[in-house]
């Protein structure tokens, strides 16, 4: 997605059913990216199971998660 | 494949002791779900366990199996992964086997997720080990739970 052109980008998680350090690693290479390119990878994301690996792997303190689409959207609009 | 020392009687299904199933899947990605949902089936079925511990087993299988994947170099011939179930009554026991080169666990490939890994493991599972297995590594993962009750479902 970065490497279209797109630097400011939303990832809804859901409707994911399963994270691992697979998923997570996927995320955080493209929250590299588009950092790289000067824009910006939030997430979507309200299922506790999922949160919880990010607090677990403390990698919530590097993404910003939201409740809904709308509002990562206009997080990101402010960027 | 539930092997046990001898046939249960009727009734008896749920005191078989030890009960073990293995699986011998090959190292390949597209198959960590299906070693992930095995593993869950059995503990949902039987043993007494929280949807959120059966979650956390479920995670730290998945990345069990994930490192012993890429516990194998890409001209490995035939790599293969064996998962298998072991249960007392007062835990559960799940060992991930892979007989790549390995890494040693403190010391993971750069660049790869396999440290993330092994630290969620020791998050995840009530006790962990990793042995060596000659060639390649053992791990093995404990979760203290009760056998499911034979009147659950």
């Amino acid at each position: 997605m970065v490497s279209d052109g797109a630097q400011r980008i939303v990832v809804d998680l859901d409707r994911v059913e399963f994270l691992d350090s697979t998923g997570i690693g996927v995320l955080v290479g493209g929250l590299k990216r588009a950092r790289t390119h000067e824009g910006e990878l939030v997430l979507v994301c309200t299922q506790a199971r999922l949160l919880n690996v990010f607090q677990l792997t403390r990698l919530d303190t590097i993404f910003s998660i939201f409740p809904t689409v709308a509002e990562a959207g206009s997080a990101l609009a402010g960027t | 494949m539930v092997h046990s020392q001898r046939a249960p009687g009727p009734g008896e299904l749920l005191a078989v002791t030890p009960a073990s199933v293995l699986l011998d899947i090959p190292a390949d990605a597209s198959l960590v779900a299906t070693a992930r949902l095995v593993v869950s089936c059995l503990a949902a079925t039987r043993r007494e366990l929280s949807l959120e511990r059966l979650d956390d087993l479920k995670l730290a299988v998945s990345e069990a199996c994930t490192n012993a994947i890429n516990a194998y170099g890409p001209e490995a011939a035939d790599p293969r992964v064996l998962v298998s179930w072991w249960e007392e009554d007062d835990h559960l026991e799940v060992v991930v086997t892979d007989h790549g080169p390995g890494y040693h666990p403190g010391q993971p490939p750069a660049g790869s997720s396999a440290g993330l890994g092994v630290r969620l493991i020791k998050i995840l599972v009530d006790e962990a080990h990793w042995e060596p297995a000659n060639p390649g590594t053992t791990v093995r993962m404990f979760l203290n739970c009760p056998r499911a009750t034979p009147d659950r479902d």
